[in-house]
């Protein structure tokens, strides 16, 4: 019955959906033929009455009720008798679902309205979706209708958390909320999208009795096709738009690409700012330059005005005369003020204007921002302007080699389109090619109630990268190379619950087509608003995929490296190994950021190669070099680097080796959003920023480790990570940076595990030794060293064995008893050798124990393990401080197995 | 007049001031008019002056230098500039209370920094004898020094209670006093003393002191009149008050000495008499009492006037955590980092130099938090440039904790209140956040109300006296204009602004008064240039009817200042009452080539007014200025071409630097008529200004004719030109005069002329200019650096090479080219040259 109901809409809903708003979406319910109550007819062409029932009576008369059809009790009551026919058990009808009707009057099927989205026009709240309790509850937000024949497979779904991604640069949502189409067949496959994405859940906030009515929409539509053009080369296309509307307007009003404006923002505007700025503050120095503005009134008419020639001047503030320009260095800034209230001219007031276009005539380096009384906080009290950026110039230009006169023609924001291309070439004689070309266009409007057509303005920026790889073997060469503009955007804005937008809250007024998902969960880790999301991310310390830190795997305030016996086997993410290409001090792998996850960053421009030679099944050496400039700015990342990996393994031993160099120019800062796991607090996301050591430095990170047994019963590893930073400047330009001449991390690790069997016992003795050196880049955070040794024994004597049902435990390889008493002692001594770090005070010595019993056993289906104990420790400081820590545990977990 | 005004000018008399009413009323408003002459030099017309709040300091005789931020200072010298409304109560620092009516004008000299003025308390009456001193503030106070006066004794025991400013519970709430010290023994010696201050509270080591704002001293035990034996002759020569008490004795037999009183002892027989022994009468005098500080605390300097005033109501906790007072706070809201709000953000109005933000709480602490600091730099995107500090978790629950830092100039201190331990529920409450440094405000801009004049002025100098020793700076700025916008704030009785139209919907007692605040409209010029010098001509448009100052007080290392103490505006009448003028073409203006501009000027003058004999013309293109015509008429005359040709004819051109000067014909009648200028010139750059100045050649005086109407043959309104140059080279093709030259000496064709134009470049840009043989081998360099790049420069080469050679004969090939930020194509070209002989 689902499937009838999902197939009688669908490819209707498709086809009208890419028209969107010009049509009706969806079927309606109540609204449908003949109503939710009528029931089905049999074969009779039109609805059945009782014929007896018409008489040349006066009184009132009821239709004789028809107890199998319902049982709904009636306000009146007529008599009954059971004596002759039998009265049964009668269920409700709506067991089954009501009888729902398509646009032509065609019953679809009884049964539930799962989900319905339409969009009536004209009149107010006119978009609406509905999603059933069934939809919520019984199928769990996803349906799935399939279609195929000829060759095709079609596939549709309607789901809250479809993962849908079409390319890097146009569209990744690991949790679209909307509907797809998949169709296939031997060389074409595609994608469609159809989504509202203001308010798609609102049932999930208030009363599933009321549906989402809006006024004022966003509907997103698009798709991606992919054309195998041959045998290893594939052709792709994409399209994605997001576009506001007003079922306000009349069903031809507007544009399904570039939008409509809402009803809150189709006001006269009042004000319109402009706001000059220096691009590259820092400098303090050569900002922007304004030789000359003028504003451009269009009124209705057509007619032209200048505002110098009606003496329609501005209001001028900061910045300050150089020549005969005005400049705006550093913090500076030049404020240019319309008051379009008070325009009076020539018979033309702000009600009659149909475009705005200020010209300025601009130099060097500026950064252009403009607003209105419209485009605010969206506070509805004392509502601020808000600036957003029209343009800003390229490179950090001082001599006025940019010159030129920059139109900035204002209108408030509509939709978003992002058009793209895509290929491939895998595997042609060795060779490996992909790429993308994506421009993305966003359309804005000027505001004027008074008129039907308004003014469109359309910004467009391009983004493309590509990605060779010649393979032939001992050789690999590699070259990327990228360009995303500044302005690159894949975003819309999306409004308030009073139409309105807040322009300066990215986290709740924002839908990205590319979410950010640095560690590929599939919850975006920004907060976007009725959309999963989760600010937590460790990106690459999750490689079991248990959604546990690795580091902190039994989820307690204390990373697993500080826990006592837990830190045999748990080291500190420094000693993980890694390449850092935008040396910002962290390995590129764990960087988690709160941008879009494009595949390079926004407002740069590079290209990367290298070249890898392999000298054996285990040893590579690879020697690179990367070219990276800011499009806006004049940063740059150049670096030469070269990489040695070396993997050597035998049945009891396991060497591998990686070395890292690299001479480094760096000045653009990557700054990133990092958990935290400090000791004794919780863990949280936290900014770092980029120290911009790289400025001009080598860098060298070499990482080994050794693993090797003697028999089966001992183990030893080893571990060593040396990362180094070393500032080429000279001393003073390394000290006014408050940096230090040589930077970074020195570990080495040394562990050794031997396990006993004493009987059914197990005695296991474990040594582990730490020694760590930190030297952060800044002078202002400490460097320290420091040296730690620890001991461990644990013994494992199994309880009621004979009586017990035994299991195999596969991590350790023998019996596991169903009860066990465990003994575990560990003995620590740390010397901070010198200097101080953050979780290290002072020398400590330091004991613990731990006694636990532990019970595995069958329980409905389940395997319970519960464990009862007890853990006392003391930590005794060189300064005779002491801290003691106890902790009684019970713990029952219910598992699978 | 009102009842203020007439106290003023009652003062006036008084002063003998009254001789000027109308400039006594002007000072008020910073600076005080003369005929020709705007001054700002008193105390007051600097204070009227607008800068941020406690970051300037005005001396009694009208200097202005940056506050000086101190370190370790004495609290209880300036209790007095601090005000507290709390309760419906003003309080201000300094004596708070005492136990004795008598002392109320005594009391204060403890707290005056006289060592020889004090405080001597009764001592018939020791519960009454104590002193409170409020410091108006809560300081962080390492130690309390009590200096008795040398003409007067020292108390014989006492004790020195502080209060953070806490009170007790209860109706009758009485401050939480804890001893700072005691003297228990008698002391008739020692005249000075010093109480250590150590936290009584847990914080965490290294941090030193203890909030202080109350301070008393309770005098405990006296000698009364018998503070020092003295002998008969001595006791006779004391002043009457200071004679103390004369005992008498009877000597037993065992020669045991018996006070009796004097009337028994006068009957006692000679044998019996004892010793009569004579006292000085004890005096004790407390002179000083000083509170040794950890020093200034910036943001209850910056932030305690905007919370007086009431724009805090809508943020109670930062009102309450920078009101510099102990005994308020609230919990601090934890801060949202997802969307990067709820944080507490200070900001103090100029850049001072901090090296230390402190705490203070009274009980259920922030346990964890973050500190930022910015001087206030934006960054590319427009955010603030900030300094962050590791987050800090206060697991230990200390009542103060501190943030130290290397000495650097801070505008905006920011507070994160974290939740790293996970109990919101039990922490964070914040009494006080303090910052601490050394050194002079770093950057303080001192803004001046509205300059009105009387009428339209010119402004013929701008002059001041200051100094800016090495290290610091001294700016002036200015900006004029005619028309002011008003803007109504509609207040309520409380003084918050509210809506005009809650206003009028108020009952009348209830409405507060309007506050019309004055804007500079449309018609204000942006800020000048900086003036370097003193005695410069003015920057901004003249003649205007307002005008504003701006002076910046710069430094660069935090011990040095600029200080300025007077400034004036040189006024003179204006040449005519309107000069106005426009140019056209304004757009579409080809780059480089010669181009006919007509300029419009309308003069209107009034009787009186001093006239001018020359019109000087000047345009910021380096291309000189061709005039081709000049006409005067009505604006229909000039329409149908039957104005008065004044050039070619009576009217006398000269050339000047970057212009070109008109002498006009005596008896020439301007006033109501147009003056049209013809001229050709080529503009290099975007946008070309042209500025028309009138000369008296009498007086010398300038003024600058404005943009505007001036015709209504055009409608430009405006004297700047916009060059279309986007699209095109920035090098236009190299012209060479003569390609195949001889360099024999013979002086014909003996160098080859070399013209290149170069458009939009400005500033030190060095050009490229080399010759080249055949085989590419540079043989000359011809390369410079011309001071303005945009333009037409002429190159000449005479044939020589580097070495002073004379080149072969033959073809060489000249190479230019200029380096530009932007990258920008056609910066380079490739010519041939011939040298044949």
């Amino acid at each position: 019955m689902l499937r009838l109901v999902v197939r009688g809409a669908w490819i209707g809903a498709l086809v009208a959906g890419l028209c969107v708003p010009a049509t009706t979406w969806g079927q309606p319910g109540e609204t449908g033929l003949g109503g939710g109550r009528a029931q089905l007819a049999g074969s009779a062409i039109t609805p059945g009455f009782e014929l007896d029932a018409v008489r040349p009576e006066m009184h009132k008369w009821y239709v004789p009720r028809h107890l199998p059809v319902t049982f709904d009790p009636t306000w009146y009551r007529n008599q009954s008798n059971y004596a002759v026919d039998a009265y049964r058990y009668y269920v409700s009808a709506e067991l089954e679902g009501l009888v729902w009707y398509d646009q032509l009057g065609h019953p679809v099927e009884r049964g539930w309205l799962l989900y319905e989205w339409q969009q009536e026009q004209e009149h107010p709240k006119g978009s609406s979706i509905w999603k059933g309790d069934e939809y919520n509850g019984l199928f769990r937000s996803l349906v799935v209708a399939d279609e195929g024949g000829g060759g095709l497979e079609m596939r549709l779904m309607l789901g809250d958390q479809l993962e849908t991604v079409f390319t890097p640069l146009t569209f990744v949502k690991p949790r679209f909320n909307g509907l797809r189409l998949d169709g296939a067949n031997d060389y074409l496959q595609g994608s469609l999208i159809l989504a509202r994405p203001s308010m798609p859940n609102r049932d999930q906030i208030q009363s599933s009795a009321l549906p989402s009515d809006r006024t004022d929409f966003v509907n997103l539509f698009g798709g991606h096709a992919e054309w195998t053009v041959a045998p290893r080369v594939a052709m792709g296309a994409t399209y994605v738009n997001a576009h506001f509307g007003n079922t306000k307007e009349t069903f031809g009003s507007g544009s399904p690409f570039g939008g409509a404006l809402m009803t809150i923002q189709n006001q006269n505007l009042d004000a319109m700012w402009v706001r000059l700025r220096d691009d590259s503050p820092e400098d303090g120095v050569h900002g922007a330059l304004l030789f000359d503005y003028d504003i451009v009134l269009v009124d209705t008419a057509g007619t032209e005005l200048r505002g110098r020639e009606i003496g329609f001047l501005p209001t001028v503030e900061g910045g300050s005369a150089r020549g005969s320009a005005l400049a705006a260095d550093g913090s500076e800034a030049i404020v240019l003020a319309w008051n379009l209230e008070d325009l009076d001219a020539d018979g033309v007031e702000t009600e009659d204007l149909r475009r705005v276009r200020v010209e300025l005539s601009v130099a060097n380096d500026y950064h252009i921002e403009a607003t209105s009384n419209m485009q605010t906080d969206g506070e509805m009290r004392r509502a601020a302007p808000v600036f957003l950026t029209v343009k800003r110039a390229a490179g950090n230009v001082q001599d006025n080699s940019n010159a030129t006169v920059i139109a900035v023609d204002y209108g408030l924001p509509t939709a978003t389109e992002v058009i793209g291309l895509d290929w491939s070439v895998t595997d042609w004689h060795g060779f490996s090619f992909q790429g993308e070309l994506v421009t993305s266009r966003r359309h804005r409007q000027y505001p004027n109630p008074g008129i039907d057509s308004h003014h469109r303005v359309v910004e467009r920026d391009l983004a493309t990268y590509g990605q060779a790889r010649y393979e032939r073997h001992p050789w690999e060469l590699y070259a990327e190379v990228f360009s995303i503009a500044d302005g690159y955007d894949t975003g819309t804005w999306l409004m308030g619950s009073f139409g309105n937008i807040h322009y300066d809250d990215f986290t709740e007024s924002r839908y990205e087509f590319v979410e950010d998902d640095d560690d590929f969960n599939g919850v975006p880790e920004w907060d976007r608003p009725l959309h999963g999301s989760n600010d937590v991310a460790w990106p690459g310390l999750d490689e079991n995929a248990d959604f546990l830190h690795d580091h902190n795997q039994n989820d307690n305030l204390i990373p697993d490296y500080e826990e006592p016996f837990l830190r045999f086997r748990s080291d500190r993410p420094e000693f993980l190994p890694g390449m850092d290409m935008n040396y910002n001090g962290t390995v590129d792998r764990f960087e988690n950021d709160n941008l879009p996850d494009y595949p390079y960053r926004t407002d740069q421009r590079g290209v990367n190669t290298y070249g890898r030679a392999f000298l054996g099944p285990d040893l590579s050496l690879t020697v690179g070099r990367q070219r990276i400039a800011q499009i806006s700015g004049d940063g740059r990342t150049d670096a030469d680097y070269f990489l040695a990996r070396w993997d050597f393994s035998t049945p009891s031993l396991r060497l591998r080796l990686l070395e890292h160099a690299a001479w480094v120019r760096d000045d653009i800062a990557d700054p990133l959003r990092m958990w935290i796991q400090p000791f004794g607090s919780a863990g949280r996301m936290r900014d770092v920023g980029d120290p911009l050591s790289g400025d001009d430095a080598w860098l060298h990170s070499s990482y080994v480790d050794l693993e090797h047994r003697l028999g089966d019963a001992v183990r030893f590893e080893h571990r060593g990570r040396w990362q180094l930073m070393r500032q080429r400047d000279g001393d003073q330009a390394v000290l006014e940076r408050e940096l230090r001449r040589d930077s970074g991390f020195r570990g080495w690790i040394d562990r050794a595990e031997w396990r006993v069997p004493v009987g059914l016992s197990v005695l296991e003795t474990r040594w582990k030794s730490e020694w760590r050196e930190h030297r952060p880049p800044s002078r202002r955070l400490p460097s320290g060293t420091t040296l730690e040794q620890m001991a461990f024994i644990i013994w494992t004597q199994p309880l009621l064995a004979e009586s017990a049902s035994v299991a195999y435990f596969p991590r350790y390889g023998r019996q596991v008893f169903s009860t066990e008493l465990q003994l575990g002692l560990e003995l620590s001594r740390l010397w901070l050798l010198d200097g101080q770090l953050e979780d290290v005070e002072d020398d400590y010595r330091s004991w613990t124990t731990v006694a636990q019993l532990s019970n595995r056993s069958a329980y409905l289906g389940y395997q319970l393990v519960t464990r009862v104990g007890l853990q006392i420790g003391r930590k005794r400081f060189d300064d005779a401080r002491s801290q003691r820590v106890s902790a009684f545990f019970l713990t029952v977990h219910a598992g699978l197995r | 007049m009102t009842l203020p005004v007439c106290l003023l000018a009652v003062l006036c008399a008084v002063t003998g001031a009254l001789a000027q009413p109308q400039s006594v009323i002007l000072e008020a408003r910073g600076y005080r008019s003369e005929p020709d002459l705007v001054v700002v030099e008193t105390a007051s017309h600097w204070r009227a002056w607008e800068a941020g709040d406690g970051t300037r300091i005005v001396d009694s005789v009208g200097t202005v230098r940056p506050r000086f931020i101190r370190a370790d200072i004495d609290a209880v010298a300036n209790a007095g500039e601090f005000v507290n409304v709390a309760d419906g109560d003003t309080t201000i620092g300094g004596i708070s209370a005492y136990g004795n009516r008598a002392d109320s004008l005594t009391a204060a000299f403890v707290a005056d920094g006289d060592l020889s003025t004090w405080w001597e308390p009764d001592t018939e009456n020791l519960g009454s004898a104590w002193v409170e001193i409020d410091l108006g503030r809560t300081v962080v106070a390492r130690r309390i020094r009590l200096r008795f006066a040398d003409s007067g004794d020292p108390f014989l025991m006492f004790r020195v209670l502080v209060a953070d400013g806490t009170e007790s519970f209860g109706r009758k709430r009485t401050l939480l006093f804890q001893r700072a010290g005691q003297v228990a023994a008698p002391n008739k010696d020692q005249r000075e003393f010093v109480f250590d201050l150590a936290p009584r509270r847990p914080v965490p080591d290294g941090i030193e002191g203890e909030p202080v704002q109350f301070v008393r001293v309770d005098l405990l035990g006296t000698d009364g009149p018998r503070a020092e034996e003295v002998d008969r002759l001595a006791y006779f020569r004391l002043p009457e008050q200071d004679r103390g008490a004369i005992d008498y004795f009877r000597v037993t037999v065992i020669g045991r000495e018996i006070p009796v009183l004097r009337e028994s002892y006068l009957q006692l027989s000679l044998e019996q008499q004892g010793p009569v022994r004579y006292y000085r009468k004890e005096r004790p005098r407390l002179a000083e009492v000083e509170v040794e500080a950890l020093g200034d605390n910036i943001i209850a300097l910056t932030q305690r006037v905007k919370a007086e005033s009431g724009d805090f109501f809508d943020d109670l906790v930062r009102r309450f955590v920078t009101d510099g007072l102990m005994r308020t706070g609230l919990t601090v809201r934890e801060y949202d980092p997802f969307r990067d709000r709820d944080q507490l953000l200070i900001d103090l109005g100029a850049r001072f130099w901090l090296e230390r933000i402190r705490m203070l709480t009274d009980r259920t602490p922030l346990t964890s938090y973050q500190i930022r600091l910015s001087d206030g730099s934006l960054n590319a995107d427009g955010d603030f440039e900030w300094t962050t500090f590791d987050e800090k978790i206060n697991a230990e629950r200390y009542l103060e904790v501190e943030e130290t830092f290397s000495p650097q100039p801070v505008r905006l201190v920011e507070l994160r209140r974290l939740n790293l331990l996970n109990d919101a529920r039990l922490a964070g409450k914040l009494s006080e956040i303090q910052a601490y440094g050394r050194g002079y405000v770093s950057d303080v801009i001192l803004t001046s109300p509205i300059i009105k004049f009387d009428g339209r002025q010119m402004v013929t100098a701008v002059s001041w006296e200051g100094e800016a020793p090495a290290g610091t700076s001294l700016e002036i700025r200015t900006r004029s204009g005619d028309r002011l916008i008003q803007i109504p704030h509609y207040l309520n009785m409380a003084g918050r602004e509210i809506s005009e139209a809650l206003w009028e919907r108020l009952p009348d007692e209830q409405q507060g008064p309007i506050r019309v605040e004055e804007v500079p409209d449309s018609d204000w010029s942006t800020w000048s240039e900086p003036y370097r010098e003193t005695g410069r001509a003015f920057q901004s448009p003249s003649p205007r009817s307002m005008a504003l100052v701006q002076a910046r007080l710069r430094t660069f290392q935090p011990l040095r200042t600029a200080t300025i103490s007077r400034l004036t505006l040189g006024l003179a009448p204006p040449l005519v009452d309107l000069a106005v003028a426009e140019v056209t073409p304004t757009r579409s203006i080809d780059p480089g080539l010669a181009r006919e501009f007509t300029l419009y000027l309308r003069l209107e003058r009034q009787p009186g007014d001093p006239g001018f004999q020359r019109i000087a013309l000047r345009s910021s293109a380096s291309a000189p200025i061709d005039v081709t015509g000049v006409r005067i008429g009505s604006d229909d005359e000039l329409r149908f071409d039957q104005a008065e040709v004044l050039w070619p004819g009576s009217l006398e051109v000269s050339r000047l630097d970057g212009g070109v000067s008109f002498e006009l014909p005596d008896g020439l009648d301007l006033s109501g008529r147009i003056l049209e200028f013809r001229f050709s010139t080529s503009v290099f750059l975007p946008s070309t200004t042209f500025a028309l100045e009138l000369i008296n050649d009498d007086d010398g005086r300038t003024q600058q004719v404005d943009t505007g109407d001036a015709t209504s043959l055009v409608a430009s309104n405006q004297l700047v030109v916009v060059s279309e140059l986007e699209g095109l080279p920035l090098l236009a093709p190299v012209e060479i005069d003569s390609p195949v030259f001889t360099p024999n000496g013979d002086g014909v064709r003996d160098e080859a002329e070399i013209l290149i134009t170069l458009f939009q470049l400005q500033g030190q840009r060095p050009l490229q200019v080399a010759i080249h043989d055949v085989s590419g081998r540079r043989i000359r360099d011809l390369s410079f650096t011309p001071p303005a790049p945009s333009g037409q420069h002429r190159i000449l080469w005479d044939g020589y090479d580097d070495d002073r050679r004379l080149v072969v004969p033959g073809i060489y090939l000249l190479r230019v080219s200029v380096d530009t930020d932007a990258g920008a194509s056609g910066t380079s070209a490739v010519r041939t040259l011939s040298v044949v002989y």
